[in-house]
């Protein structure tokens, strides 16, 4: 939910509240009024009768034409207070009026009267009816008056909020470009952009720093690795004992094998730096089967039977060099983690390539797989870099990668269909 | 040929030049980028092995250079930099290969022999060895014109090993090589050890005057058995 409707909804349901509360008040206090007022004019006009007729010493005359009745009675009564009844008199078709009725006494010439006098008020149906209509009007008016109002100003208020909000999502690391806002008025916005600003440049610094970090840590390591590797060169040239050799051989394996994860590392760091800008149509088939060619040797020997179905692959917009190493670093891993007289399935249909080959149970959390460093076929040589180079290549083209395991099969699967 | 190496590493820059001249090359050295200047503007060289991160200039800038004059060599980059911008840069600006340290001499070696085939500056569109010789067109090698039935890896293998011949080649180097980076792994050692061998049986089966000596734990050494004028 938004934080504006959240508002907007704790307003409205408040103003519902307020106005039904009020309505009700206004009916109260309009019919006490009412009331209070007609009774004052009853007391009035009464007392005014009792001394016209106290004056004169005689009763007047009643006709249909006057609003009251005086009666004498033979009964004194118990006291002499007003009394207020409320009375409906009958006028034509049918409808009757809401009338307000004073009964009083008074003493003339030892003889009691009763008097009572009758006046049409605002009627209780009258009123509800003029609020049915008047209010909801006002309601209505009310309302969008006030969400018109209120939309529009809480766009207004909080326009740096969702600029801030909107330039937060849009900020990529590895992009590693700060963010620019532009100058809010409001001290609390001001002083968010501020501290995003600043989480962010912070993260953009430490993120450089360790991209640079493994950049120059990768270069520098390699001149010593070259000076290594061509001096054993050099030495194993020379005569040597066979247990000489052997130690030599052994350096040899160890310096190789360094270099090939600082390259890796180095590779890595330029995957992500996006340092392979050049992009091209390319085909799957082709490249698998350039590669295929290089695995024969584990075919023939684990007797692994490899079936490309490739078709209507469509193209993929992408760098060659990366594509051939993605390709390289799957099949590699499909091949080495394979069976005796195994199977390994490629298969690229409408934008998705899978790659699938039987092998030994795994019990790894599918993510951990793409990790860099991560490995659990003791003996198999690898760092545990290949399948983290094909992850980092599958990121910056903004492809899905999955690894799944099903009845001994695994299968990593990419779509890359995603549009750039 | 002679062969100008410009790298600022003194210790790897005189390991090449040790290597190379045992290939008889006329070598020269050039540690920053002035030398290289220098030298490039005094003498005429075959070809040119370039280190692009000199402490005193690019050595890229050294590439504009080389290709203005009238008969330009070979130029082959050796960089600590693998950023295929360089790559690019570095073919663009008239490189004719790249290696990236660390390499191996013998890959070195390899890619100078390939450069000057490609230039065609010696007649080695085919390498004879003894009785045996390579045809790089068609991949195939032939024993007193009779040619082998090698396999493609078989070839890639022999040939490289005919190219560093008398040299010790490491096993990782072989292995490197037929490979690659990217596909090569604990059992290359293995299929490389098996090739190695059927290689062997084809040369020993039909008397070629070459043989592959196995170094203990280290790797191959082609060797000729073959000496002309003998």
């Amino acid at each position: 939910m938004r934080l504006l409707s959240i508002t907007n909804r704790y307003y409205l349901g408040l103003l519902i509240v307020l106005l039904v509360v009020w309505s009700a008040l206004l009916f109260w206090v309009l019919r006490y009024e009412v009331y209070e007022n007609i009774d004052e004019v009853l007391v009035y006009r009464k007392n005014l009768l009792i001394d016209q007729i106290k004056k004169k010493g005689e009763l007047p005359v009643m006709d249909s034409y006057h609003d009251f009745t005086v009666k004498e009675i033979n009964v004194v009564p118990s006291d002499f207070k007003d009394t207020f009844q409320d009375t409906l008199v009958h006028k034509w078709r049918k409808s009757y009026d809401e009338y307000r009725r004073i009964t009083s006494y008074f003493e003339l010439n030892k003889k009691f009267y009763q008097v009572s006098y009758t006046l049409p008020h605002m009627e209780q149906d009258e009123m509800i009816d003029t609020m049915a209509y008047t209010l909801p009007v006002f309601l209505v008016m009310l309302l969008i008056g006030y969400s018109v109002m209120v939309t529009q100003l809480n766009k207004k208020v909080w326009r740096p909020f969702y600029s801030i909000l909107d330039k937060f999502n849009a900020f990529s690391l590895e992009a590693a470009k700060g963010i620019d806002f532009d100058h809010a008025s409001v001290k609390e916005f001001r002083e968010l952009q501020q501290g995003v600003k600043d989480l962010t440049d912070r993260s953009i610094n430490s993120y450089l720093q360790q991209k640079q970090f493994t950049e120059n840590a990768s270069h520098e390591i390699q001149t010593p690795l070259a000076i290594i590797q061509a001096k054993l060169e050099l030495l194993l040239q020379d005569d040597v004992t066979k247990k000489q050799s052997e130690i030599i051989g052994d350096v040899f394996s160890a310096v190789d094998r360094l270099s090939k994860i600082n390259e890796t590392l180095l590779l890595l760091t330029k995957i992500e730096n996006n340092q392979f800008p050049e992009k091209a149509e390319i085909k799957i088939k082709p490249i698998v089967d350039d590669i295929l060619p290089y695995f024969d040797e584990q075919a023939t020997k684990y007797n692994i039977q490899v079936d490309v179905q490739i078709e209507n692959e469509g193209s993929v917009e992408t760098n060659v060099t990366l594509f051939s190493i993605l390709i390289a670093n799957l099949l590699k891993n499909a091949f080495v983690h394979n069976l005796q007289d195994g199977r390994i399935q490629i298969t690229a249909k409408d934008k998705i390539m899978e790659i699938s080959n039987t092998g030994p149970e795994l019990n790894v959390q599918p993510e951990k797989l793409f990790e860099r460093f991560y490995t659990q076929a003791a003996g198999k040589g690898g760092a545990g870099l290949g399948l983290a180079l094909v992850k980092g290549i599958c990121t910056i083209n903004h492809w899905g990668i999955s690894y799944t395991q099903t009845d001994g099969l695994h299968k990593i699967a990419i779509d890359y269909s995603v549009a750039k | 040929m002679k062969i100008l190496t410009v790298e600022d590493e003194f210790n790897l820059l005189d390991s090449i030049q040790e290597y190379l001249m045992k290939e008889n090359y006329e070598c020269d050295g050039a540690s920053s980028f002035r030398e290289g200047v220098e030298r490039i503007s005094n003498n005429h060289y075959d070809c040119i092995l370039l280190d692009i991160t000199l402490p005193d200039g690019n050595g890229l800038k050294l590439l504009d250079q080389i290709a203005q004059r009238s008969e330009s060599p070979s130029v082959i980059i050796i960089s600590a930099k693998n950023s295929l911008d360089d790559k690019i840069a570095g073919l663009d600006l008239g490189a004719d290969d790249y290696l990236t340290k660390p390499f191996h001499l013998s890959e070195l070696n390899s890619r100078i022999k390939a450069v000057a085939r490609r230039k065609g500056h010696k007649n080695h569109k085919h390498l004879v060895v003894g009785n045996v010789s390579f045809d790089l067109i068609n991949n195939q090698a032939s024993i007193d014109e009779e040619p082998i039935n090698l396999t493609k890896k078989e070839f890639d293998i022999l040939f490289y090993l005919a190219d560093n011949r008398d040299r010790v080649l490491s096993k990782s180097t072989l292995v490197k090589h037929i490979w690659g980076d990217a596909i090569y792994q604990e059992e290359s050692f293995n299929f490389l050890f098996s090739h190695i061998k059927n290689i062997k049986n084809k040369l020993r089966y039909r008397n070629a005057l070459l043989s592959i000596r196995t170094v203990y734990g280290l790797g191959y050494q082609l060797r000729c058995d073959f000496r002309e004028g003998v």
